[in-house]
């Protein structure tokens, strides 16, 4: 399957943004000295579709919400605790050796990747690992269709407020444009970005700016709405 | 006196303890055995439904995983068979389904619907399986069923058929897996949790019943918790409690039995010396007393001879300590005196020349009446005192002032007093001095050691040397050989007696000993 991927395939990926990453820095010696992740980032995500161009407010997750729950992905009240309970099991099964954090929830799960493990510094470009992994999660979404997927970035507050802000952007656009590329719906993904405005940790240490420094993927349950139909009889 | 009251507090004490000790060490070992083998049973027992559980649970997950690890059409005819005929393959399988997410797409079984899908999972395991424990959100039809999901497979087993009644020999038991009920048998009964019981088993007095826990501890905790009643449980083990029990008892009868012929045979011994003294079938015999430079005879030593009416001899051994233990000392010694008077009566005229050597007890000397009846019997006989000497145990020297007076007043009637069996017993210098005593006689261990040069014999010349320093004659009693005479002879002991000369003889062979002796 998709989480399959062997290392040999990623490779010519990688070395794709390694030889102009090198470059860059050469050009710009004397600024070899600051932080890398001071650059401007090497690149944006491909414009594709148009929801994964838009940051998405507070608002907009609710509205897509709403009517996502109206559709037909969406599970019964009383399916709820069933499909939460197949669905951590399936999330452990797949993702637990992996040692992203994951934190499960009455009726949502909480990724989070630490930048340091899905990008290069100061970039929004996936490493090939960050690369496999959500692979690994697409998999798993692709199944458990009634889910909605808020990807969020969050950086440190070190630097530009302005360039963190769009550094968190563009991070999380490159994450759920890799879920669409591995087959979720753009209809189930949100991109919101942080910048420094949600530190989970203490910005004054080196490890708690670290642990800032990640994109976070809220996978949402979405329940239908309306009251619970009767129960089908049983067949004898 | 206080020997009949001691008698009965010791037949009723020895009752006593032989009757709860056995009875006490019976009960025991019946417990202790019949809750070991219930135990072995349980446990078996608990092992076999243990193992029984755990291979269904294995099984199920072996199966959810191949069945993953295929690559079917989902819902396809192969699929469907597939699912149909492993269910079909396991009897304890309601139900094996393929899903999506929360979506039964199809499956093989008579289950289906919301009873598949219950809100909240027991156990998600990091294996990505998922497990229901039986409860009322598993329950469909009258089953509460056990359901386990792996992937896009899962499986619904009827946790009833985890257990065999046959093999339950009439218990109620339930089966715990990782601490959540599983199965029980039968299935409406309420069972105590694992974790309120001891482990093993133990009798639960305010419910009449046996409850017991057993662990089992393979792939998962796994625990057993048996109830039986106690009637079951006590039909079961009855055979073994009479047997036990019968042992118990032939145990009890002879240790009763033995405490009983102890007893009785004490207590008739005595009554039967009783009845000899007052039968007058204690008799005197006489063993000489010879002056060893002479060979001359100067006397004998009388001992006290029980035969019963049918030939057997009691060995005095037995019967003084015995006599002296009930009270019975002073007759004893009367008896004997009795006896020889009557035999001194018949004697010939040199003989009368002769002394007499009686041997007191104890008690005789305690008695302030001994003495008196000692004067009126002689008289009687028309026997001087000098005749009788009477010999005394270092032991009754050593009692005070009272029978230091009795021994003076005796001996100031003429009748010489010797001590017997001298070294032996508290040879205390003070007292020998203290009394006033005519004789000594050795005890027959020194004279034997004469002959064998052992330690004592280094103490024999010393107790030679101390009767002269109090004016003692001296009696050597034991001698065997004639080295040993001349040995004594040559330190100027005066007397002796012992089998080198005769051994004590009765009445008639004294008498020819004698006058063969005289010849």
């Amino acid at each position: 399957m998709v989480s399959g991927q062997s290392a040999l395939n990623t490779w010519p990926t990688a070395s794709r943004w390694l030889i102009p990453a090198l470059l860059i820095a050469a050009l710009t010696a004397c600024a070899v000295l600051e932080p890398p992740r001071r650059e401007p980032p090497q690149t944006t995500a491909p414009e594709r579709i148009d929801s994964l161009t838009v940051i998405a407010s507070e608002a907009d997750v609710a509205t897509r919400r709403g009517a996502l729950v109206e559709g037909e992905n969406a599970v019964d009240a009383e399916a709820a605790g069933y499909f939460m309970d197949v669905f951590q099991a399936r999330v452990r099964r797949d993702l637990s050796d992996t040692g992203i954090a994951i934190d499960y929830r009455e009726r949502s799960v909480l990724i989070t990747f630490p930048s340091q493990m899905g990008f290069e510094s100061g970039s929004a470009q996936l490493t090939s690992e960050a690369a496999r992994l959500i692979d690994r999660l697409a998999a798993v979404l692709r199944e458990y269709r009634a889910t909605l997927i808020v990807v969020s970035g969050h950086t440190d507050n070190v630097g530009d407020p302005d360039f963190n802000q769009r550094l968190s952007e563009q991070r999380a656009r490159s994450v759920a444009q890799h879920l669409q590329d591995s087959g979720i719906s753009h209809v189930r993904l949100l991109i919101r970005g942080f910048g420094s405005d949600r530190p989970v940790a203490d910005n004054t240490s080196e490890t708690g700016r670290a642990r800032n420094r990640r994109v976070e993927l809220m996978l949402e349950l979405l329940v239908r709405d309306r009251p619970s139909q009767p129960e089908e009889p049983e067949n004898a | 006196m206080g020997s009949p009251r001691n008698a009965l507090l010791f037949v009723s004490l020895a009752g006593a303890i032989g009757v709860a000790l056995p009875a006490t060490l019976l009960l025991w070992v019946i417990w202790q055995q019949t809750v070991m083998a219930e135990e072995q049973r349980l446990t078996k027992l608990s092992e076999d439904l243990a193992a029984q559980t755990e291979h269904a649970i294995v099984d199920a997950r072996a199966l959810l995983e191949e069945l993953n690890s295929q690559a079917f059409e989902p819902c396809s005819p192969h699929h469907l068979l597939t699912l149909q005929n492993e269910a079909l393959s396991r009897v304890h399988v309601r139900a094996i389904g393929y899903w999506e997410a929360a979506n039964r797409l199809c499956g093989a079984g008579l289950v289906q619907g919301q009873r598949l899908t219950p809100a909240r999972a027991s156990r998600i395991y990091d294996s990505g399986v998922i497990a229901w424990w039986p409860s009322a959100a598993t329950t469909a039809g009258d089953v509460a069923l056990f359901l386990m999901r792996f992937g896009n497979h899962d499986m619904a087993i009827d946790p009833r058929l985890l257990i065999t009644p046959g093999q339950l020999e009439g218990k109620q038991v339930a089966v715990w897996v990782e601490g959540m009920q599983m199965a029980a048998y039968p299935e409406a009964s309420v069972f105590p949790a694992p974790d309120e019981l001891p482990e093993g088993l133990f009798v639960d007095r305010a419910n009449n019943r046996v409850v017991s826990r057993v662990s089992v501890d393979s792939l998962f905790p796994i625990e057993v918790v048996a109830v039986q009643s106690f009637e079951d449980f006590w039909d079961r083990y009855r055979m073994l409690v009479i047997a036990v029990g019968g042992i118990g008892l032939v145990l009890i009868t002879l240790w009763l039995g033995l405490v009983w012929r102890y007893l009785s045979r004490q207590l008739s011994l005595e009554s039967s010396l009783r009845a000899a003294i007052d039968g007058g079938r204690i008799h005197a015999v006489y063993q000489p007393i010879v002056e060893l430079r002479s060979g001359r005879c100067v006397g004998a030593e009388v001992l006290g001879r029980w035969t019963e009416k049918n030939g057997t001899a009691i060995s005095p051994e037995i019967f003084v300590p015995l006599a002296e233990k009930a009270g019975l000392g002073t007759r004893l010694t009367l008896s004997i005196l009795e006896n020889l008077l009557q035999h001194m009566a018949n004697w010939p005229e040199p003989e009368k020349e002769m002394v007499y050597h009686l041997n007191l007890t104890e008690q005789d000397l305690a008695q302030p009446g001994f003495s008196r009846r000692l004067g009126e019997l002689l008289d009687e006989h028309g026997v001087a005192p000098e005749r009788i000497a009477l010999e005394i145990t270092e032991r009754a020297l050593l009692d005070s002032d009272v029978i230091r007076q009795r021994v003076a007043e005796l001996r100031d009637k003429g009748h010489s007093i010797a001590i017997d069996d001298f070294g032996t017993g508290y040879s205390s210098l003070a007292y020998l001095q203290k009394f006033e005593l005519d004789t000594l006689k050795i005890d027959k261990t020194f004279v034997d050691s004469l002959q064998t040069e052992a330690v004592t014999s280094s103490v024999i010349r010393p107790i030679i040397d101390l009767a002269r320093a109090l004016d003692l004659e001296i009696i050597a009693e034991g001698i065997e050989s004639g080295e040993q005479m001349q040995w004594l002879v040559e330190r100027d002991v005066e007397c002796g007696q012992g089998y080198w000369y005769s051994p004590a003889l009765g009445e008639s062979g004294f008498k020819a000993w004698y006058l063969d002796k005289a010849r």
